[in-house]
């Protein structure tokens, strides 16, 4: 979250900035917990793709000192927040599975949730595959730690495959829903499923999500029209937040003065991968 | 009552996702889930078929009798010589994502998923004969595969930045290249297989030697993300990215240098690359839906024939002491004049690349002012006393001096050379501005002779810097530097003659750098006028009478985004302006919308000259340090250089607004406005078989369009956008050009950049004999404002300010029932509000003038319901269809919520109110974004799951949607549809826009 023109434009930023939140991607978990009750009687947490560790900041405020666990993974380093045990893994990675359960003391997790989401390339399909792999591996991960009744909380993009998704879900969770904060804009296609209640079947494995894909062929053999409708599903959706709430889409008149004031950011924002190319673009080394 | 319906997908534009050659003539693409099938050397597509069911087309490669084709999580194969037949395709689909497919030495077929697992498939295109892993699996961006008899190697682009080179035989790996930052999105062998070239987030090109696993050059250059990348030869490398450039990149003496830079599509993302065999023809396909060509050889040998010059050579080879070069200019077609700062004038023949001493005068050295004729032998000079000098250039003893007006006139200030039939004529101003200007007609027939000199009289502050003649009267158009134009008869009897007309400020009070005049049908002319700003603008300047004075009417005005502009030409490849941006000198066919040709050049503040016939012959001659640089291209006369466009599309951004008009200039199309992130309306004809044609596209919003519609009688278009923009444009169809003027813009409240006008419902009226609409705007700041637009006077006026409450209005409707006006929204808390605005209308139309300041109070609703969990993203009023008076309407609407709501509106008594509402909670998956009308009872619903659905509104019991119909559209984050109907054609054309635009044609059973 850096330091620039957005301050004046998006309510939830400067917000986000004012209360110390490290993004304004806090609000969303706190709408989606004033709806769900996420938090009730929460002990082990596991925050996936935290960086830079907003959400891992509502769970430490939202959760009584001293009376949970709170996890956060990402593949960069987040900054350090009290109460909150930061790893530096990947989640595909076995051993990052094995480091959690050591860090709950070998109890499984109450509540799983994940933030993340790839730098979209603008080709939506490849978008949206490619959040939905993430999204696997954070359920890969989320069904090897959650005790049976547990919940998992993670983002979407509402494509034209979302349904097969729901679909999926709804094999491993009691109740799938498809909740939009009021902080997340109508313009985004991102959304948030709230799985509640998992209860995976008998003898159903956690890698059978990953093992999927590696079912591959032997002959090939033209797909009949009906086995290429997989099957389909529409979650119940629920807009979170109450409409009181500052609408992400409105525009605010900020009052005079205030808005002209520039706040410093919270967390200054991560390198990004095109910093070199930036400089050189800076420095006139491009055309 | 049951309605069947009748779809019929006709044309999809949208993302090229994959490009190749085939044979000699052949270009396949991947245009959604079509295979689109061109014969590129005469522009013309040959077949376009449907493979997948759903599946985008992503990547096409050719073997040795078959091609494998995949996208998504499907692949399948066509034999070469079956495309122009029929032919049967099978779609296989994987569990997993395909990054890549590729044909091997031996004749198998290998796909790479996005796991990181090779297929290795037979040649007979029927089984798997081998899976292969390395042991890593993390997401892939990209992927190539080496074969050879020793082994299958896969190059892996990995999500996290390295590049892992592994072999299918052992699934080791073999190298493991860290470098880029962020995801691999592309990765090649070369031919041989030992270097890698990649691209990545990092924005950087690498080259990699295999053998020693070290980088060995980083080529920095692409603005955005790079997106493909291929090898034309091992030193040669060639990208496309999101920064819509084309780019290649030379590998010398371990530097990788970025050599051209190609400029030819819309938006942001190319997406798709190809280079024939022999790598003459390199092919782009962009999110734009644009497929270009570019021909290698012409680029390469337009660089080979740059000419630099040293004058200080010439001077020597002429053997003059001629001194610094002052200006340049063409004579006929094959040669260039040079005017001197000693007073030579001195002429570069390119055909023999010979230079001469044309003509010396003492008088002209320290200074002088040279202009030409492109294709005549004679140069005209001004000196500091008046005089013009013609001077032949194949004859330089055919040279006329042309007295100064009086004896102790001024220098010449400016001359301008025009020509018509045998004539020549020159306009002279002097440095006196109060001088009358002179007007020089000369024959050109055996020879040249002076016919007369007539004065024209000045117009104060008026410098001249470009002029033209029309071609079938006797009338001179003039632009001066301060971008004022003026009209002179030139056989006017009054003697100075006196200007018709003249107007100041045209576009700007920047220059007015070029004019030319065309002759219309009412006998009345059509200026296109270009501005040293970037803009230009088409005019109409009609003469009432004999000897009465010119009326102007702008019809037209635009702006590049390029640059500045310094001249224009209407050629029959279409409109082409040059100009400057800042080191380069650029050429660009805005009717097509592509880059003819940069050079840089250092910028404008040089002398220097340009010259057109054809996209294919040009030349650009300037100074640059003290030496002559000519730039020329020589008309290669292929099919190909002519038509470099061989797909059009539209926006290369997502689409926000469409709207058909109830005009068009063509009666076998649609007259469309389409509107896009881009922050463009372009306007296109859509034709019965859904082919597009590009009319223009129009550049003044500064961010996104929010809104498109047109006036109910077609004669102006309204649109808005971010920081309050509201536009409206008068439309003016000439032939087949639709012009667009921006006629007002709403007057704007605050300063917020972000302040969006999201819709708005317009209503056509009289008001005093005057065409005016009332115009309902809502905002996202939950604004209302009613303004009054008097079409005649272009003023608005602001009836009445309401404010829903704080959220965003996302929708704007209104309808009338008798005497009574009704307005409604749709919000991001989900609600519809209704008003009854007919009291504000009433007031605004009965009160006089002088009162125009006088603000009616927004009214309280007549309604609210909550019908929507989350934003209304789609908002329709349908006439109920069931009853015959305007007493009850069907407000449908879409939101963000996946569901369709119907809510019955109902006179009683004398007011509306809410009867019967009825939602379908999963009308779709995702954000119902768009509704519309097909027939009385039927409506269409498209969403951001790409379904399209057709519902029936039940009768008036019920007040329920059946579902009738549904299918499928290529688009992605779809945002807005519209309907329209071509004369005489039974059938409905559907237009579907998003990220592209998919034209369907439907029609009753």
């Amino acid at each position: 979250m850096g330091k620039c023109s957005k301050d004046k434009r998006d309510l939830y930023y400067r917000k986000a900035k004012e209360q110390g939140w490290r993004a304004r991607s806090a609000f969303k978990l706190l709408q989606l917990d004033s709806e769900f009750h996420l938090f009730e009687g929460v002990s082990r947490v596991v925050d996936l793709c935290a960086a830079p560790g907003s959400w891992s900041q509502v769970l430490s405020r939202s959760l009584p000192e001293g009376t949970a666990t709170i996890v956060s993974v990402d593949l960069q380093p987040i900054a350090p927040l009290p109460g909150v045990i930061t790893l530096q893994a990947d989640i595909t990675h076995p051993a990052t599975l094995t480091n959690i359960l050591r860090l709950f003391g070998g109890e499984p997790a109450d509540i799983v949730c994940s933030d993340g989401a790839p730098d979209v390339t603008g080709l939506h399909d490849l978008d949206e595959y490619i959040q939905g792999q993430l999204l696997l591996s954070a359920l890969t991960l989320a069904t090897n730690l959650l005790r049976p009744g547990g919940k998992f909380v993670a983002k979407i993009f509402r494509g034209r495959d979302v349904d097969l998704l729901y679909s999926q879900l709804s094999l491993l969770f009691e109740k799938v829903t498809c909740a939009k904060p009021r902080s997340s804009r109508a313009s985004s296609l991102e959304a948030f499923i709230v799985c509640e209640g998992y209860k995976p079947r008998r003898g159903w494995l956690p890698e059978s999500l990953t093992l999927a894909r590696m079912k591959l062929p032997l002959y090939l053999e033209s797909t009949s029209a009906g086995s290429m409708d997989r099957e389909r599903a529409i979650a119940p959706f629920i807009a979170c937040g109450d409409l009181s709430d500052f609408d992400a889409d409105a525009t605010y008149q900020i009052e005079k003065g205030v808005g002209s004031i520039s706040l410093e950011p919270v967390q200054k924002p991560t390198a990004p991968p095109y910093k070199t190319a930036l400089e050189k673009k800076r420095n006139g080394t491009l055309r | 009552m049951t309605v069947t319906l009748k779809f019929k997908g006709l044309q999809f534009y949208g993302p090229i996702t994959a490009l190749t050659f085939v044979s000699s003539n052949l270009l396949l693409a991947g245009r959604g889930s079509n295979l689109s099938i061109y014969d590129w050397n005469l522009a013309q597509v040959l077949k376009e078929v449907k493979l997948f069911k759903r599946n985008q087309i992503q990547g096409i490669v050719v073997g040795r009798s078959m091609i494998l084709i995949w996208g998504a999580s499907s692949f399948g194969f066509i034999g070469k010589n079956e495309l122009l037949e029929e032919f049967t395709f099978c779609e296989y689909i994987l569990p997993d994502w395909i990054m890549m497919g590729q044909w091997g030495y031996d004749g198998n077929a290998y796909v790479v998923t996005a796991h990181n697992v090779l297929l290795h498939i037979s040649s007979d295109c029927k089984r798997v004969e081998r899976i292969s892993t390395c042991g890593i699996d993390c997401i892939l961006y990209s992927a190539a595969v080496f074969s050879n008899a020793d082994d299958v190697c896969v190059a892996a682009g990995t999500v996290f930045g390295t590049i892992e080179v592994w072999s299918s035989r052992n699934g080791a790996v073999i190298s493991s290249l860290k470098g880029h930052e962020g995801s691999i999105f592309n990765v090649q062998f070369s031919k041989d297989g030992n270097r890698l070239v990649s691209c990545s987030d990092d924005r950087s090109i690498r080259i990699w030697d295999l053998h020693t696993n070290k980088c060995l050059a980083v080529g920095w250059g692409h603005s955005a993300r790079i997106w493909q990348l291929k090898y034309l030869d091992d030193d040669t490398i060639i990208t496309t990215g999101e920064d819509s450039t084309t780019r290649v990149w030379s590998f010398r003496e371990g530097k990788l240098d970025c050599v051209q830079i190609w400029e030819g599509h819309s938006g942001r993302s190319i997406w798709s690359l190809a280079v024939t065999d022999d790598k003459n023809i390199v092919s782009t396909g962009g999110a734009d839906g644009r497929i270009r060509l570019w021909n290698m050889a012409a680029k390469s040998s337009l660089i080979d024939r740059r000419k630099t010059i040293d004058f200080e050579d010439i001077a020597r080879s002429i053997e003059i002491k001629c001194g610094s070069i002052k200006q340049y200019t063409a004579t006929r077609t094959t040669a260039y004049a040079f005017s001197t700062i000693m007073g030579y004038v001195v002429l570069l023949d390119t055909v023999d690349n010979l230079w001469k001493k044309t003509y010396y005068n003492p008088v002209l050295a320290g200074y002088s002012l040279l202009k030409g004729w492109d294709d005549k032998p004679y140069v005209c000079v001004g000196d500091r006393q008046g005089f013009v000098y013609v001077i032949g250039t194949e004859d330089s003893s055919k040279c006329i001096v042309i007295d100064a007006p009086s004896e102790n006139s001024n220098k010449v200030m400016d001359l301008i050379p025009l020509s018509k039939g045998d004539f020549l004529y020159i306009l002279v101003q002097y440095g006196n501005g109060e001088t009358p200007w002179s007007f020089i007609t000369l024959k050109n027939h055996n020879g040249i002779s002076l016919e007369n000199s007539v004065a024209l009289a000045a117009q104060p502050t008026f410098p001249i810097a470009s002029a033209c003649m029309h071609p079938n009267t006797d009338l001179l158009v003039v632009g001066s530097r301060f971008g004022a134009l003026a009209v002179y008869r030139i056989e006017a009897s009054q003697v100075p003659i006196a200007a018709s007309g003249c107007w100041r400020r045209i576009i700007s009070e920047d220059c007015i750098t070029s004019v030319n005049a065309n002759y219309t049908d009412d006998g009345s002319m059509d200026i296109l006028v270009t501005s040293r700003n970037g803009s230009y603008s088409v005019c109409n300047v009609a003469l009432s009478s004999e000897n009465g004075p010119a009326t102007l009417d702008k019809l037209h005005l635009n702006r590049l985004a390029k640059g500045s502009i310094e001249g224009a030409a209407n050629l029959e490849e279409g409109l082409v302006f040059w100009g400057f941006r800042n080191n380069y000198f650029f050429v660009w066919n805005e009717t097509l919308q592509y880059e003819i040709m940069s050079e840089i050049c250092g910028g404008p503040h040089r002398n220097w000259h340009f010259k057109i016939s054809s996209p294919t012959k040009f030349s650009f001659v300037y100074t640059k340090a003290s030496s002559i640089c000519i730039v020329k291209e020589v008309d290669a006369g292929t099919a190909l250089s002519a038509n470099s466009i061989t797909q059009d599309g539209t926006h290369g951004r997502e689409i926000r607004a469409i709207s058909v008009s109830p005009l068009t200039n063509d009666r076998n199309a649609l007259l469309v406005a389409t509107g896009a992130e881009d922050t463009c309306i372009r306007l296109s004809n859509v034709f019965t078989d859904g082919r597009l044609r590009n009319l223009g596209v129009v550049r003044k919003h500064v961010s996104g369009l929010q809104e498109l519609r047109w006036s109910p009688n077609g004669r102006y278009l309204f649109s808005s956008a971010a920081r309050e923009e509201l536009i409206v444009w008068r439309v003016t169809i000439r032939g087949q050009n639709v012009y667009l003027y921006p006629i007002a813009s709403a007057p704007i409240a605050t300063d917020l950049p972000d302040l969006r006008v999201m819709d708005f419902a317009v209503d056509e009226t009289m008001c005093n004999g005057a065409q005016c609409y009332f115009i309902v705007a809502v905002y996202s700041d939950s604004a209302i404002k009613v303004w009054l637009f008097n079409a005649s006077t272009t003023d608005f006026r602001l009836l009445s300010t309401g404010r829903y409450k704080t959220c965003c209005i996302f929708k704007a409707e209104c309808y009338r029932s008798n005497d009574s006006f009704h307005f409604l929204i749709g919000s991001s808390d989900g609600h519809i509000v209704s008003w009854d605005l007919s009291e504000i209308c009433h007031v605004a139309l009965c009160s006089p003038v002088s009162e125009l300041a006088t603000k009616s109070d927004f009214p309280e609703p007549e309604w609210s319901l909550s019908v929507h969990q989350s934003s209304i993203k789609s908002l329709m009023i349908v006439r109920d269809p069931y009853t015959s008076a305007d007493r009850s309407f069907f407000i449908v609407s879409g939101g963000d919520d996946n569901s369709i709501a119907v809510t019955k509106s109902t006179m009683i008594e004398s007011s509306f109110l809410p009867t019967k509402e009825y939602t379908v909670a999963d009308a779709h998956a995702s954000t119902v974004t768009s509704l519309t009308q097909l027939k009385d009872n039927v409506v269409l619903s498209v969403a951001v799951d790409q379904r399209i659905r057709v519902w029936q509104l039940l009768p008036d019991s019920e007040c329920k949607l059946s579902l009738l119909d549904e299918t499928y559209t290529a688009v992605s984050d779809t945002g807005c549809v519209s309907t329209g109907t071509i004369k005489d054609n039974a059938c409905t054309t559907l237009l579907i826009c998003g990220a592209g635009l998919d034209v369907w044609q439907v029609n009753k059973k």
